[in-house]
């Protein structure tokens, strides 16, 4: 036992020794090539079980809405959904807004890789004559999309109104959206690839 | 770690150590502003396990008819319909595509006869979101391979062209589905931009664009593969509708007389014009002359420098049969050439309505 | 058309307003499917479905009002031999096509005016046998130098008697041929005569596909139609035959044509139009199709197999381009459709 501990303690007492810290010139340092690199993986949720603004109405019908309800549910449909996020821009002085409206859903990815290239070859003799360094993101393999959705459209407010309500139950019968299209996302997007990113003169 | 505080050190160095000199307009038609560029290698997509789905088209009734978005694939051309995805490189690292922020007076368009013209006002700071820009002279490549009519003013060599297909199936009626089915080989969009503003006179953000699509073959399916009379190989040509050789440059807008304009109205509907190039546009109704003085000036540079829409298909045929990839087909109805040459708009206002 | 557009978006704004209050009033109602559409999001696509003689139908609705005025160098559909047409011609080719009208002058425009645009597909069980692209409603000048053309092209002439007797030329033995411009030209000098005319052929037989000449057809017959019964039935006499009607030229070169106005032009203003026209389209197809006509749900439009473009009559019998017998004779001269110096080719 004794003599175990004393082993031990001896190999600890002796590993210090050979691994001492020692400074690198810069020279050294210099020549050492790092490989450095980000990998990511994550996985989004916007408005997964609806936003701040509006809480989910009994029915699809918005005259029977409180000021603080939405159901943003397709045309016909007969069950309420619950409303992703609104972003609405104005590019003229008093004029209309252009929204994107109900962005909700999971959206998860693995494998996003990011990391610093060097190009003076290859890409059909691009390469050479090219001589830089890129930002290289590497696309992740799989994208999966969960109940993702979102609308782009046209309104005359930027925040969407009731129009179906009087102004003195909280609505605007005056407001107006055009919905160009929407559209929902489920599933499985395979990719592959890299997206390189470089300065410009 | 290194590597990152590396380009802009080498950046700031070359600036500090390269004289100004005026630059002829050949090598300015090359100068992009300052900007990012972004080329993407071994690019594939396929989302055949998706299902896309879009809304907010309804029927006559008010119904909702959604449109499911099925087996789009990008992927290197030669991919036989999507069946062999191979990866490809899109965006030369000479000419990438580019986000930038450049002065008007830098930026330049291709006019049909290869001459680089300014089309953005000056002095002023424009936005640019474009694709791989198009080359004049040594190193310019056939937009459509074997096909001398569509020009030879591409950067994008075989090697960056690239094959797409789509499956739109629209549930039209409660027993009725009409699918279309897209297949694009050799596609190629280079000299394709946005570029925006804010205009002072119109207090808006205004634009111009360009989209050019070069595609070798494009097949448009009408029904599903494998789903009843569409089995064989004779049924599937018979229900397919084949473009061979055809381009569009579609231009809107001419910034430095005829921006873009995109508005959202007072009631919720969106307008889009071109407005008349020869007018003041701090005060359209005013009458200009066009026969003399400025209002002349302004109409002979629009029709000379202005970009033009063109649309053209070198071979449309319905239900005949492709002899080998990339030829015109036999058999089915053939409708030859046509073509929309020189499409130039004095005025344009689109304005959305309620159904 | 501006008038009809504000009567119907009071109307719709109208009857917004009576379902809101209607609702407030009248308590928790549930809205029917219809009335629901209303209110959330509103597209401006729609999409319809139809089925007629065996060809189903779908097509898409674009609500939009659209002021344009273009000009197009060169347009050409359908380069492709065709049995019985000459070598190396077009269903449709027509250098200079513009549409609308500019004066120089002012520097203004004169658009033409599209409404509710559409695309339509027909289908012959899962097959796409033709595509259509049509407008509700089209009113403007259409300018170009047609070399030629394929479909159907209404045409209503008019003009006074006098005028129509100036241009037939009688033969000194031609007895009758006299005495009927006697009547056109004294008793009846000052009655409007009309005529409905179409795409022919030099020898008087209708020619809708790619034609080169418009006109009267073998056995179409002047009208007049204010005249009394008994006019009528001197009229019925005569009948156009080999492009020919009492010695009068009865069909002439599309190229003398450089714009045809689409709608009804007002009388005193030439730069005016009062009316639409309405059901143009231009379709393409590998068969011939009924398209269905949008101004009579129970008629259809025979289109041929390939281009084809169709200027129809509206639904009161009058055609979407009139023009006068004078008009016809001399040709119509080309709007400006381009500003500054030329009149075309910008």
């Amino acid at each position: 036992m004794i003599s175990k501990a004393w082993v031990i303690s001896g190999v600890l007492l002796a590993m210090p020794a050979f691994a001492e810290m020692q400074a690198l010139d810069d020279d050294t340092l210099s020549s050492m090539n790092g490989q450095g690199g980000v990998y990511l993986s994550g996985e989004f949720s916007i408005n997964k079980d609806g936003g701040v603004l509006w809480s989910k109405p009994a029915s699809n019908n918005p005259s029977t809405w409180t000021a603080s309800q939405r159901s943003c549910a397709t045309a016909g449909a007969t069950t309420p959904e619950n409303c992703g996020m609104r972003v609405a821009i104005r590019s003229e002085a008093d004029g209309g807004w252009y929204v994107l409206d109900n962005l909700k859903g999971v959206f998860s990815f693995e494998g996003l890789t990011l990391r610093t290239r060097t190009i003076n070859s290859g890409f059909g003799g691009d390469g050479a004559a090219f001589n830089q360094d890129v930002l290289e993101f590497g696309l992740p393999n799989e994208v999966k999309f969960k109940d993702g959705s979102f609308a782009f459209g046209v309104a005359n407010q930027g925040g969407w109104q009731n129009k179906s309500l009087s102004a003195a139950n909280g609505g605007n019968p005056a407001y107006q959206q055009t919905n160009i299209f929407s559209a929902k996302i489920d599933g499985t997007i395979r990719m592959q690839g890299n997206v390189l990113v470089f300065p410009q003169n | 770690m290194r590597g990152l505080w590396f380009v802009p050190v080498v950046l700031f160095t070359h600036l500090a150590q390269a004289e100004l000199v005026a630059l002829e307009d050949s090598e300015l038609s090359a100068v992009q502003g300052a900007g990012i560029g972004f080329a993407l290698e071994g690019i594939l997509f396929d989302a055949s396990q998706a299902t896309i789905t879009i809304n907010d088209i309804t029927n006559g009734s008010g119904q909702n008819v959604p449109i499911a978005v099925k087996e789009f694939y990008l992927g290197a051309t030669g991919s036989n319909k999507g069946a062999t995805l191979n990866p490809v490189n899109i965006g030369r690292l000479s000419q990438p595509f580019t986000v930038s922020l450049a002065k008007g007076e830098d930026l330049r368009s291709l006019r049909a006869d290869g001459a680089f013209v300014q089309t953005t006002p000056s002095n002023l700071s424009v936005l640019e979101f474009a694709f791989p820009a198009m080359i004049n002279g040594a190193g310019g490549q056939a937009c459509i391979s074997g096909f001398a009519g569509a020009g030879s003013n591409c950067s994008s060599r075989a090697s960056e062209r690239v094959d797409m297909g789509v499956r739109f199936d629209f549930q039209v009626a409660p027993n009725r589905i009409d699918v279309l089915n897209l297949d694009v080989t050799e596609l190629v969009m280079d000299g394709s931009y946005l570029r925006l503003w804010g205009d002072s006179s119109r207090a808006q953000l205004v634009g111009e664009a360009r989209m050019n699509i070069f595609a070798k073959t494009m097949d448009l399916m009408s029904c599903a593969a494998g789903s009843a009379n569409c089995v064989s190989a004779a049924e599937q040509a018979a229900r397919t509708i084949y473009l061979t050789n055809a381009y569009a440059n579609v231009s809107l807008g001419y910034g430095k007389t005829q921006p873009l304009l995109f508005d959202v109205t007072s009631n919720g509907q969106f307008v889009l014009e071109l407005p008349n190039p020869v007018l003041n546009p701090a005060n359209p109704s005013a009458n200009v002359d066009t026969r003399s003085g400025i209002g002349k000036a302004r109409a002979d540079d629009f029709y000379a420098n202005a970009p033009r829409t063109n649309v053209f298909i070198g071979n449309l045929n319905f239900g005949g049969t492709r002899p080998g990839a990339g030829q015109a087909p036999s058999g089915g109805y053939n409708f030859g050439q046509s073509e929309i040459r020189g499409l130039s708009i004095n005025y344009l206002k689109v304005t959305s309505r309620d159904l | 058309m501006r008038p009809t557009l504000a009567v119907a978006k009071s109307a719709l704004a109208l009857i917004c307003a009576g379902l809101i209050s209607a609702t407030a009033q009248a308590g928790m109602v549930e809205l029917a499917d219809d009335e629901l559409s209303e209110v959330t999001g509103q597209a401006f696509i729609n999409l319809t479905t139809d089925s007629a003689n065996g060809i189903d139908f779908t097509r898409i609705n674009f609500g939009m009002d659209i002021a344009t005025q273009l000009n197009i160098k060169k347009l050409q559909l359908g380069l492709y031999p065709k049995a019985g047409e000459a070598a190396n011609t077009a269903d449709i080719d027509i250098n200079n096509f513009a549409l609308g009208s500019v004066n120089d002058a002012t520097g203004q425009v004169n658009p033409f005016l599209i409404k509710n645009p559409f695309l339509e597909l027909a289908y012959s069980g899962n097959k796409v046998v033709g595509i259509r692209l049509g407008f509700s409603e089209a009113q403007g000048y259409l300018s170009g130098d047609i070399n030629r053309v394929t479909g159907n092209i209404a045409v209503d002439l008019y003009g006074k008697g006098s005028y129509l007797a100036t241009q037939m030329s009688c033969a000194w033995y031609d007895i009758i041929c006299a005495g009927a411009k006697g009547l056109v030209g004294g008793a009846y000098g000052n009655s409007n005569f009309s005529a409905q005319a179409q795409l022919v052929n030099g020898g008087g037989d209708p020619d809708p596909s790619r034609a080169t000449m418009i006109g009267m057809v073998d056995g179409q017959k002047l009208s007049i139609p204010s005249g009394s019964g008994f006019d009528n039935f001197l009229l019925s006499l005569f009948s156009s035959s080999n492009c020919e009607l009492l010695s009068t030229t009865t069909c002439f070169p599309l190229a003398n044509y450089g714009s045809f106005p689409i709608g009804q032009l007002d009388a005193n203003n030439n730069q005016q139009f009062v009316s639409a026209a309405k059901g143009v389209f231009l379709s393409i197809q590998s068969q011939n199709v009924q398209w269905r006509d949008q101004q009579d749900a129970g008629k259809f439009i025979s289109a041929l197999a390939g281009a084809f473009m169709n200027i129809p009559r509206n639904a009161d019998g009058s055609a979407a381009i009139n023009t006068s017998f004078q008009e016809a004779f001399n040709g119509i001269p080309r709007q400006d459709t381009c500003l500054g110096g030329a009149d075309r080719g910008c």
